[in-house]
């Protein structure tokens, strides 16, 4: 890690922009010929900046866009009213795809792949991918002049999708990259959770996961709106049989790679301690309600089973600190808001019983019971105040008045204790960041892993270039201080590893000086109006091991 | 660097787990060169994928046609509202072709099911003559019913249909209407505002149409 590459950056030249991979202007000579600056700024992958990832992204986007359009198509309820709508969208598509499609074969000569072929064109045309890009825009122009089944079309229309192998094909050839000389489980290892060897790869399919939650999450939520359900109940029973596949699927390679994880490991202990793990075991709960729907389906209310299936949603929060964090905040600031919460308790026992006693005989039905009484103190302490049980009494009012003030300070406790202790971990994480800068920055330079780890760190604590760059400085200055103010003699006499350690330097300059000087000049200097004892000067003798 | 592998927090990948990655992997070069291809437990975790998968695609299918059931009874509900509302357009005319479902025949206070004029006269004479009577409820093999309500509890429900009467409040009620089951007794002599619903597999009520007769 410390041998300076050429991608290194020094203290001198450093470029938090390029470092945090927001380095995004690309640098192309305005003066290139027409075709060469175009695909210089339009599909040249080794330009950073240019538009070429946005493409591919945006592409992409279509390209789903597409998938679901199809899908819905075969709604006719949803799709005779929209028809319009649909065939917009497709004409667009075809706009967009052919338009591609044009400029990469009008591009191709200034492609690495095929500028060095004969007919850079013809490769282009020949070539697997453009087939594919050509397939997704044939059937359109095709229906123009042959009449073609409407089914078919539609299927034809799914070679769309095959698109996205322009994206997937260079994720896999990384991930192959990455991966040589590893074990098929360490493979499944770097697809399913966050490593050094899963690149693009390991991004795509997390994206792909959370795409699959967020799908069957709404569609839990739109079977619940009954017009919908009425319309779509089919197709939300595929929908939600191939999330299921998906996240079986999922959870059962996390489940045998988990071993390779630092901390898992051990073929059933590890397994069973990722079992337990939280995210892992949201996992389970993902699926779970799926099974227990067609088993359990004339025993458990089907109801509460789908609404069960929310609990997907919390399969996002893998992606997220933010959960973590929470939990690590309620846990330490535990014991505060534990006494919180039993003033909180202490004052709502007492107040539903004071209410209990002034109301009961003025309003029986609304003043029940203690219990009844406390609802009615939980809304009047937490300022929501429903108005569906209030007091009528002059000692129930004057109560209920004391009871609003106190709930005010009595429930801002918690909020204000969970507040300053998340701004507290937010503190705690950059200085901690600020920490690793240190000591990445101790030898000079910073090594593109080091970078990498930087571009993570900053990225989990939404720091922006702005942020990093104040933290390098601060911490540039404070590494200059430390080596400006090394710690006193007495400090260092404190501790004797530290002590030996300090010994060792002092020897190894001693040794430099011998070294660098002249050895006759500095002995005649020595020597000369007594500069050195006989003494110190067998010692320096020794230190040289000219003695 | 004062990082070692064993000090990240396996909850997230934060600073000490990449530094940690990575120092394991620079490590990694120096060890003897594990076999690579899938071992036995690889072969065994494929084929229990493969399983899982079948499985749960086997539940898929099995979902569909549980899907596909209730998407019968609502074809059902959708062939009586269709049929109730044609009707519903020509009864109250002299030559209608439904003379059992005629409307403006007020029938007897105290008219019993059958009895020209009501809803039981209306219900026999489309179970014998119209296309209705092939209905089949999917979910028993049997022509479907018609029932007071849906129930979660009573299973034997499914794909039952639930035809009800819904009688306008006075203006100013909280509820604008009064839905009550349409019972072979009652009297079709005026125009109605009926629902229609079929019971779902899990004994929950599908609006299927809100219409004219």
């Amino acid at each position: 890690m410390n041998t300076t590459t050429k991608h290194d950056k020094f203290l001198e030249d450093l470029d938090v922009k390029s470092i945090l991979g927001q380095d995004e202007d690309a640098n192309i000579d305005r003066h290139l010929p027409m075709r060469k600056w175009l695909y210089s700024w339009l599909l040249d992958p080794n330009i950073p900046g240019n538009f070429q990832k946005e493409l591919d992204k945006w592409i992409s986007y279509l390209i789903i866009g597409n998938l679901f359009s199809l899908m819905f198509e075969h709604v006719p309820a949803v799709y005779e009213p929209y028809r319009t709508w649909f065939e917009m969208f497709d004409i667009f598509s075809v706009a967009v795809f052919t338009i591609e499609y044009v400029l990469r074969f009008y591009l191709a000569p200034e492609d690495e792949e095929f500028k060095n072929r004969k007919h850079a064109r013809f490769g282009f045309v020949s070539s697997p991918f453009a087939i594919i890009d050509f397939l997704a825009v044939a059937p359109f122009y095709l229906k123009a002049f042959i009449p073609i089944d409407l089914r078919v079309l539609r299927f034809l229309r799914l070679l769309r999708i095959l698109k996205l192998f322009r994206v997937l094909i260079p994720a896999i050839a990384e991930f192959k990259e990455l991966n040589q000389g590893r074990t098929f489980r360490q493979k499944v290892h770097a697809l399913v959770f966050p490593s050094n060897y899963g690149g693009t790869m390991q991004h795509i399919f997390e994206v792909f996961i959370g795409v699959w939650v967020i799908l069957s999450v709404m569609a839990v939520i739109l079977e619940s709106v009954k017009s919908i359900n009425y319309i779509l109940h089919l197709q939300f029973v595929i929908l939600d049989a191939v999330a299921v596949a998906i996240f079986t699927v999922e959870y059962c390679m996390r489940m045998y790679s988990c071993v390779e994880e630092p901390g898992y490991k051990g073929a059933f202990l590890g397994r069973v301690r990722q079992a337990k793990n939280p995210s892992t075991f949201i996992d389970f709960l993902a699926i779970l309600p799926f099974f227990l729907e067609v088993f359990l389906h004339h025993l458990i209310d089907l109801r509460f089973l789908r609404v069960f299936r929310l609990a997907r949603l919390l399969k996002l929060t893998r992606g997220s600190d933010a959960t973590a964090v929470l939990v690590k905040v309620v846990v330490r600031e535990w014991p505060v808001m534990g006494a919180a919460t039993f003033i909180m308790m202490l004052l709502l026992v007492l107040t539903a019983s004071l209410g209990y006693l002034f109301e009961y005989d003025a309003q029986p039905e609304k003043f029940e019971n203690i219990p009844t009484s406390i609802y009615w103190a939980v809304i009047t302490l937490a300022s929501v105040g429903y108005g569906d049980i209030s007091p009528v009494t002059p000692m129930g009012r004057a109560m209920t008045s004391v009871l609003a003030l106190l709930g005010i300070g009595i429930f801002a406790i918690p909020a204000a204790l969970l507040a300053s202790a998340f701004s507290d971990e937010l503190v705690k994480e950059r200085d901690q960041l600020k920490a690793n800068l240190f000591a990445i920055l101790k030898d000079g330079h910073i090594s593109e892993a080091e970078a990498a780890i930087i571009r993570a760190e900053a990225k989990r604590l939404h720091l922006t270039v702005e942020e990093v760059n104040k933290l390098i400085e601060v911490v540039i200055k404070e590494h200059e201080l430390e080596e400006r103010n090394p710690l006193p003699i007495h400090k260092i006499a404190e501790n004797p590893a530290l002590a030996v350690e300090h010994y060792k330097v002092l020897l190894g300059q001693i040794r430099q000086l011998g070294v660098q000087v002249d050895g006759a000049k500095f002995d005649e200097a020595a020597q000369t109006a007594d500069r050195l004892s006989s003494n110190e000067l067998t010692l320096w003798h020794k230190i040289q091991g000219k003695a | 660097m004062p990082l070692s592998p064993g000090t990240f927090s396996p909850e997230r990948p934060d600073f000490l787990h990449f530094m940690a990655i990575h120092m394991a992997s620079t490590n990694e070069h120096t060890h003897e060169k594990p076999h690579l291809g899938p071992n036995t437990a690889d072969k065994l975790f494929l084929a229990f994928l493969v399983l899982i998968v079948i499985a749960v695609t086997w539940l898929g299918v099995v979902n569909y046609q549980e899907a596909l059931k209730t998407e019968a009874a609502k074809s059902n509900g959708e062939a009586w509202v269709a049929w109730l509302t044609e009707t519903g357009t020509t009864r109250f005319e002299a030559d209608t072709q439904h003379p059992a479902c005629k409307g403006g025949v007020k029938p007897a206070a105290d008219a019993k099911a059958g009895t020209p004029g009501t809803w039981g006269a209306c219900l026999a004479y489309i179970l014998e003559t119209t296309e209705l009577k092939d209905q089949v409820n999917a979910f028993f093999n049997k022509p479907p019913h018609f029932v007071a309500a849906c129930d979660p509890k009573d299973r034997t429900l499914m794909g039952a249909i639930l035809l009800e009467d819904l009688m306008p409040t006075p203006p100013g009620s909280a509820t604008p209407f009064v839905a009550s089951q349409l019972v072979e007794a009652d009297p079709i002599d005026y125009k109605m505002q009926l629902r229609l619903s079929v019971c779902d597999k899990g004994g929950y009520a599908i609006k299927v149409a809100e219409f004219e007769f």
